[in-house]
């Protein structure tokens, strides 16, 4: 498998205010990453970079190997696809059970959702939900809407994982179990990329091997060895 | 209805548009007024080229013959005209109308007590057709020769108002109909519009996760096209069942005015709400598209 995502002295500009500039790096397949930096540095821009949502003003930035500026909208969402995603905020659809919000990848990639729903209760007991499957976002705590986006970002068993602040709003318990879910992950095979300013949850994967991608005076830079 | 419902939009699960609310009332409401109106609009525009068919139709099938020649005359003239009527092709029969009878057609204007025969009413030879009739210019010309002062009227002269009266219904009718449809796709459109505006956090979200445009379109379309139709359905029964409701002209009269078959179009019933459906459907489409590709 080649590399998943590789920034090739890639940047990205705000009409003329530069967030970053000539970031070359790669994430390879299995391999799980911290992207970390002060708030305002750019880490939100470099995974809307990754996942798309915008394109990089100079350079390129490759997804799957291809280069995200010549996508069509049509590709753009089948990359998409290819990728979890778990938003601080979490973008949970209110008006649909946990368990529906689970499923609705599989609903848009064209699955049919009736004939998996053992699967799906087994992914929401696996992230601790298995007892509130049938509440609606609103009903949970802040923790369990993060582990039903988390259900959510790998239910279709994406390539690569990308997780923005994904302990942002939740107590120190919860944070923990949520890093244990992401570490999980990766050892199941999964590239995971979780960008976050928390020091204490990046010494939580302490062991796990990952890398520390620091977003920092207008460049991106990797840490030479593993946490 | 189901099955065309899968084919259309898809295995019925939890919608990913939120509850329409509101603006779905709203839909269902301007929708069963617009079929109300568009309903109305054809059953006017049928009931009057029925009745303008039936006349003209009858018009076309008969031709008179005046005599307008000095008393003394008449007679001769009048046998003249029915000699060329005899072997003129395209002329079933050919007969002369009584006093009677005269007196019959004269009576809306001068009463049923008027003495005709002190009246210089010309002498009306009523002829059927058939085929397409004679050739008018060639039996025009014969009758000049043969029985001046006979003048054939083929009434076409009355067909034509008849023919531009039907056609200008019609014509109105179909604006009529046009215009309901076009408001229905405006107010849809508009209304699409708002809730996918309103709903950004829906769209954000799915294409986050991946959906296409057509997928999110989709997503809102199936509930606006359920209430259209919803709303089709209620306006289109209660136009219908107006119709139905309507006075009547019954027996001899209503033959002869032809409007003896005159009732409700209840095939509109069912063409009513999937005009509405679909035509909600695709301006639920083309404002997803517009607001998508600019958000």
């Amino acid at each position: 498998m080649g590399d998943l995502i590789e920034f090739r002295e890639a940047g990205f500009s705000y009409g003329d205010r530069p967030v970053f500039r000539d970031v070359n790096m790669r994430l390879d397949p299995g391999s799980i990453h911290f992207l970390t930096g002060r708030s305002g540095a750019g880490k939100t821009t470099f995974l809307r970079l990754l996942h798309l949502g915008l394109a990089p003003t100079e350079g390129q930035v490759r997804v799957f190997g291809r280069d995200s500026r010549g996508l069509t909208r049509r590709e753009q969402a089948e990359m998409r696809r290819r990728m979890g995603v778990v938003l601080q905020d979490c973008d949970l659809l209110d008006h649909m059970t946990v368990l529906e919000n689970i499923a609705l990848p599989m609903r848009i990639a064209g699955t049919k959702v009736g004939d998996l729903g053992r699967d799906l209760r087994e992914l929401g007991v696996w992230v601790g939900l298995g007892r509130r499957l049938n509440a609606r976002p609103p009903e949970l705590s802040s923790g369990e809407r993060q582990r039903a986006a988390i259900a959510r970002a790998v239910v279709t068993s994406p390539d690569l994982v990308i997780a923005d602040e994904p302990t942002g709003n939740v107590d120190a318990d919860a944070a923990e179990r949520i890093m244990a879910l992401f570490i999980e992950l990766n050892r199941l095979g999964k590239t995971v990329l979780i960008a976050t300013h928390d020091m204490s949850l990046m010494r939580s994967a302490s062991g796990a091997g990952a890398h520390v991608l620091r977003v920092e005076d207008g460049t991106v830079t990797r840490s030479g060895s593993p946490l | 209805m189901s099955w065309l419902l899968t084919k259309l939009f898809g295995p019925p699960e939890t919608p990913i548009a939120p509850r329409a609310g509101l603006i779905g009332g709203l839909i269902a409401l301007v929708a069963a007024f617009m079929a109300f109106v568009a309903v109305a609009a054809i059953e006017a525009g049928l009931a009057a080229d029925r009745i303008a068919g039936r006349w003209s139709g009858e018009l076309a099938r008969a031709a008179t013959i005046r005599i307008v020649a000095p008393e003394e005359d008449r007679e001769a003239v009048t046998d003249a005209a029915l000699s060329v009527l005899e072997i003129a092709p395209g002329v079933a029969a050919a007969r002369v109308l009584s006093e009677a009878e005269n007196q019959e057609l004269l009576a809306p204007w001068l009463g049923r007590d008027a003495d005709v025969s002190a009246l210089p009413v010309p002498v009306l030879i009523d002829v059927t057709l058939h085929g397409g009739g004679p050739d008018v210019e060639d039996i025009r010309r014969q009758l000049a020769l043969a029985a001046p002062g006979a003048v054939y009227d083929d009434h076409s002269e009355w067909r034509a108002p008849l023919v531009t009266a039907a056609r200008g219904l019609r014509i109105i009718a179909a604006v009529g109909v046009a215009v309901a449809v076009g408001a229905l796709a405006a107010m849809v459109s508009v209304a699409a519009s708002a809730t996918l505006w309103s709903g950004a956090e829906v769209v954000r979200t799915l294409r986050l996760i991946g959906a296409e445009d057509r997928f999110i379109s989709r997503a809102f379309e199936r509930p606006f096209a359920l209430r259209a139709a919803f709303g089709g359905a209620c306006g289109a029964a209660l136009a219908l069942l107006a119709v139905e409701q309507m006075p009547r002209i019954e027996g001899v009269e209503a033959i002869a005015a032809g409007v003896a078959d005159y009732g409700p179009a209840w095939w509109l019933a069912p063409v009513a709400p999937l005009v509405a459906g679909i035509t909600a459907l695709i301006a639920t489409r083309i404002a997803a598209f517009v607001v998508l590709r600019r958000g």
